[in-house]
């Protein structure tokens, strides 16, 4: 059986490898085997195996963590931006009324448009460069 | 000496030649060879030390590894030496002699003239 401590290490251990871009597969087997050293000694995992996060080091030593906040980052930027500007052209088109600065609603509504598809596209060329090196 | 109070330093260099050479006498898992080299005078070693270091042997090709299920349990992941695994056990075990008797010998000489 897993215990509460050890479901809470197995967590944080999993995000720790997953920020660091470390492959599913591997971290699978890291997660078991520290799973089954605990159920072997009912040791507790942090003091056996230190924090979740400098574990987590140890197999992905190269792997930075810069990826995963650039994506976080430009994903808040392109949805805000890109919602923002979507939502006051429809506004902007509905009311007749013009954008700041006097630009037309509709490229709001063009612009809005095209930042959510990049954001889109870049979840997307994320997911397929995590699968690719898994 | 308290086997639990080696030097760490002391430790680092020579867990991986122990970690290989308990291996080699037959397929294993990480708990038994942590209680091996415990019963052997290296004090307790931690999980989060002695992993990391059979994941490394067995990217190195030292290693090969297989999940066995267990009743109800993660199941144990044991590991087995493979022939280039050998190969550098008998190099380790060669030039270990060899620094052990060179560091032993300048040791041991020091200690006498002081004496």
């Amino acid at each position: 059986m897993t215990d509460d401590r050890t479901s809470t290490y197995l967590d944080e251990l999993r995000l720790a490898l997953e920020i660091r871009d470390a492959p599913e597969g591997a971290i699978a087997d890291v997660l078991r085997q520290v799973e089954s050293h605990i159920a072997d000694t009912g040791e507790d995992p942090y003091e056996s195996f230190g924090s979740p996060t400098d574990y987590a080091k140890q197999y992905a030593p190269t792997a930075s963590a810069t990826r995963f906040w650039w994506l976080v980052i430009a994903s808040v930027l392109l949805a805000v931006a890109g919602a923002w500007l979507l939502i006051r052209g429809v506004i902007g088109l509905v009311g007749d009324e013009l954008l700041p600065w006097g630009v037309e609603p509709v490229w709001g509504v063009v612009a809005g448009g095209a930042l959510l598809v990049a954001w889109a596209l870049l979840l997307v060329a994320a997911a397929l460069s995590r699968r690719a090196r898994e | 000496m308290d086997v639990d109070s080696w030097p760490s330093e002391w430790l680092r260099g020579v867990l991986g030649p122990a970690v290989l050479a308990i291996v080699s006498q037959g397929e294993t898992y990480g708990y038994l060879i942590a209680q091996r080299l415990e019963e052997g005078g290296m004090g307790r070693v931690k999980g989060g030390t002695l992993y990391p270091l059979l994941a490394r042997y067995e990217a190195a090709g030292y290693l090969t590894s297989a999940w066995h299920e267990g009743d109800g349990g993660p199941g144990r992941k044991f590991f087995t030496i493979t022939d280039q695994g050998r190969e550098q056990l008998e190099i380790i075990r060669h030039s270990w002699e060899e620094f052990s008797r060179r560091a032993g010998a300048i040791i041991h000489t020091v200690k006498e003239r002081h004496d």
